[in-house]
């Protein structure tokens, strides 16, 4: 197996392949020495944040994915559905799912090149240093295609009318779709940079990473406006124009995706040091929280104060977690708001299903993303801060990032619904409600806290987390499913057992919190003493 | 009079809305060593990285030694040596690497490329460090690699944005004394600094940069007959208008105090 990678990677870097790149206008002695150089990083953790030069990262993602796509396949199996319905669900869900992660994965790489600063002033040319930057796409290809579609490919041999070359048709097929899905996000990017200034670009990629999920969910309504214009009345019916029209589509789609790659490689490196600038603007005035005062006074102090005020700014404007959160905040939001507003009327106490069921459960949901993603962030060798900080500030910081949680997240928008509900459903069901629903939000807080592994923002952002959000995201939704049937068949069928069930909550709850701030303080101590220990090693030699 | 190996015409540079750099023009001839001046703010890492190639200038003309920016900032690239005002680096990668790494992008031939690190590692006492990854260096001793990775491909034009920033006593001395060798050896050598009694030491003449705008140019002894003071220090508050540093030190101690 040895002989035969090292076969493959001199042929890589042998003349045939060199005067490949060099008609790409990809310099091969660069380009090699910066995929080597990032590989060495990556290999040393310097940049675990990009999936597809973490060999670890990659392969619980084409771990989970296979797990994913085999139950998928299997329901399939048993439904008999038919081959083309088949090979068309794993074609779409393979184009999609690796869109949104390359999407994704070239918006990290492309827009916040915090490496390019170094390398901005040295002698590479846009397309070699692009180049590089891209080529890790190609791995996230080479894991995750197998990943999905290595079971439904042999599993397809037993649908009717399946021949024995299907998995290889299969297989090429989604390889193929896999490579587009790069090819338009490089370009896209290509596009973005070259009429977005470099300041808004952040912005512009994190909105671009969220189109896949936007789709995803408009897709009804999507295919419904593309029904509305009934495109086919208007074009002249004769095959030859149709044909025609289809390849000046093509023509113009790859023509799109030439100008984009383009764009993207050139003089891409002049623009590194701007765009790494850039990024969600601080406010010039200074603004004096009036929720902080009171987080000073009830939450630990002023180091209560000075948690909630650092994680209420850090989410806004810290890149690695914007990233990562807003796909889903977004898939949240786009979800469930039509669900909320269309059916917020219906009173939970009636005998029949009210949407505003799922409140504290996607919540909880929203809340567990949050936490999991806390403790990352890209500007993590700001960390020293705590380290010189009183040990005995850590435990008033921890009561402040839960205020924070709590009293922005659970508190002010059960606030805000209490006297519209009150007037639909009237005081005491909305009252209720609310008080249930703020106490099983509260206990779902509890228990997400003991997933902040640290002090927010102190740890270098982790690609292998991010690559396991969607699978999460999946399972967070059945896990809602179930809480809402509990909750919908057992608890509010009188107006007692909700009061019940709410105060065991709540006080299980205020329990689990005090259990759960005190093991956060203690794991911001353990990984602050890790960070130390680090930062003490004066002599760490690498070996070769 | 020697050959001008840079050009600064007109040029102007801005982060957004907000001007930095409002049409600044100057020249740099081979050989001499320039300080460029200036408070915090006033733009001198600006035009230091629009001159590395970092940055593209919004208006304006720029071009070294014949080569103009940013349209041919591949060939200067090759022909300037960088150290940037802080010290970013690959932290987990050792000294030798970091130099190695600077060396072969610059296309310096293995054996030159080996021996030169050698001898920069030696000269910044750095030797017995070439194995320790980065992030276990000292200040001092990632601004000496980064000053070592500036020159290993002996370029023409240094740019040097507060290079003895972290560095001791004794290593201060050297570079001072390293860029009057360089300079005598024809290379050009941009300076920029807020240390003034540095810059009085090693540099021909100064640049004094205030707000965007190139504010005074020429040798120390013309900045200082101009403003008629006796020193650059005082020329520099002079003509940059700062006060006095007493009433802020007096501010921060009443509110130390409160």
């Amino acid at each position: 197996m040895n002989a035969i990678l090292q076969a493959v990677e001199r042929f890589l870097r042998g003349p045939r392949v060199s005067r490949l790149l060099v008609r790409f206008g990809i310099d091969p002695e660069r380009y090699w020495l910066l995929m080597d150089l990032f590989h060495e990083l990556s290999e040393r953790g310097e940049m675990l944040d990009q999936l597809g030069r973490n060999g670890v990262a990659l392969e619980t993602a084409a771990w989970l994915y296979f797990g994913l796509s085999a139950f998928m396949s299997l329901m399939l199996l048993v439904t008999q559905t038919a081959l083309a319905a088949y090979f068309a669900t794993f074609l779409i869900l393979t184009a999609v799912l690796l869109l949104a992660v390359l999407l994704s994965e070239a918006g990290n790489s492309l827009v916040n090149p915090v490496e390019g600063l170094v390398l901005a002033h040295q002698p590479i040319n846009g397309a070699t240093y692009t180049a590089t930057k891209l080529s890790h796409l190609l791995r996230i290809i080479l894991y995750l295609v197998p990943g999905l579609n290595a079971v439904p490919a042999l599993a397809g041999l037993f649908l009717k009318g399946s021949a024995w070359y299907y998995p290889l048709v299969h297989l090429a097929a989604t390889f193929v779709a896999g490579l587009a899905a790069a090819l338009l996000c490089c370009a896209l990017f290509g596009w973005l940079v070259r009429f977005i200034p470099a300041r808004r670009l952040k912005a512009a990629g994190q909105f671009a990473s969220t189109l896949p999920f936007l789709g995803m969910m408009w897709l009804q309504q999507i295919r419904q406006f593309f029904a509305h214009l009934a495109v086919g009345k208007w074009l002249p019916a004769g095959p030859a124009v149709r044909w025609g029209l289809a390849a000046a589509l093509g023509v113009a789609t790859v023509a799109a995706v030439v100008l984009g790659l383009r764009s993207l490689s050139a003089d891409y490196l002049i623009r590194v040091s701007s765009m790494t600038r850039g990024g969600p603007a601080a406010g010039s005035n200074v603004r004096t929280s009036r929720i902080g005062a009171v987080v000073s006074r009830f939450f630990g102090g002023q180091p209560g104060r000075a948690g909630f005020a650092f994680v209420s700014r850090m989410m806004l404007r810290d890149w690695q977690f914007r990233r990562q959160f807003i796909p889903m905040f977004v898939y949240v939001l786009i979800g469930l708001v039509p669900l909320l507003a269309s059916g917020w009327r219906t009173d939970p106490f009636a005998r029949k299903f009210a949407p505003m069921h799922m409140l504290p459960h996607v919540t909880g949901i929203l809340l567990f993303f949050v936490c999991i993603l806390l403790p990352y962030g890209g500007d993590y060798k700001g960390s020293w801060l705590f380290l010189v900080a009183p040990s005995r500030a850590i435990g008033g910081f921890a009561r402040g990032v839960h205020a924070l949680l709590w009293i922005d997240v659970i508190v002010i928008p059960h606030l805000v619904l209490l006297p519209l509900l009150a007037w639909a459903w009237g005081i005491l069901h909305a009252g209720l409600f609310l008080a249930y629903s703020l106490a099983a939000a509260s206990m779902y807080l509890a228990l997400d806290l003991r997933r902040i592994d640290g002090a927010p923002f102190t740890r270098q952002a982790d690609a292998s987390r991010g690559s396991v959000l969607l699978p999460l995201m999946i399972l967070g939704a059945i896990v809602v499913a179930i809480a809402v049937g509990i909750q919908y068949f057992l608890v509010f069928r009188s107006p007692a057992i909700v009061a019940a069930t709410t105060a065991a909550i709540a006080t299980g709850a205020f329990l689990v919190t005090r259990a759960s701030l005190g093991a956060f303080t203690i794991s911001i101590r353990y990984n602050l003493g890790l960070a130390s220990a680090e930062v003490g090693a004066l002599f760490k030699e690498v070996d070769g | 009079m020697a050959e001008t190996i840079l050009e600064f015409e007109k040029v102007a540079f801005s982060y957004g809305h907000v001007e930095v750099l409002h049409e600044i023009s100057f020249t740099l001839r081979k050989g001499e060593v320039v300080g460029l001046l200036g408070p915090n703010g006033a733009g001198k890492s600006t035009t230091i990285k629009i001159i590395a190639g970092i940055l593209a200038p919004g208006a304006g003309r720029v071009s070294c030694a014949g080569l103009a920016l940013p349209e041919r900032a591949l060939d200067v690239k090759q022909r300037i040596g960088y150290v940037p005002e802080s010290a970013i680096l690959f932290d987990s990668l050792t000294g030798q690497e970091f130099l190695e790494l600077s060396g072969r992008l610059h296309d310096v031939g293995k054996d030159t490329l080996q021996t030169r690190i050698r001898k920069i590692l030696e000269t910044f006492d750095l030797s017995s460090d070439r194995s320790s990854r980065l992030d276990t260096y000292s200040k001092g001793m990632r601004q000496k690699i980064l000053i070592g990775a500036a020159l290993l491909h002996n370029p023409d034009l240094i740019l040097l944005d507060e290079p003895l920033s972290g560095l001791d006593v004794n290593a201060a001395i050297m570079i001072k004394d390293l860029i009057a060798a360089l300079a005598a050896e024809g290379k050009t050598i941009l300076y920029s600094s807020h240390v003034l009694d540095v810059v009085e030491k090693v540099c021909d003449r100064a640049l004094i940069i205030h707000k965007g705008s190139l504010i005074a140019h020429g040798t120390l002894e013309d900045l200082e007959a101009s403003t008629g003071q006796s020193s650059l220090e005082d020329a520099f508050r002079s003509l940059t208008g700062s006060k006095g540093v007493d009433p802020g030190v007096s501010r921060i101690v009443e509110a130390l105090r409160s």
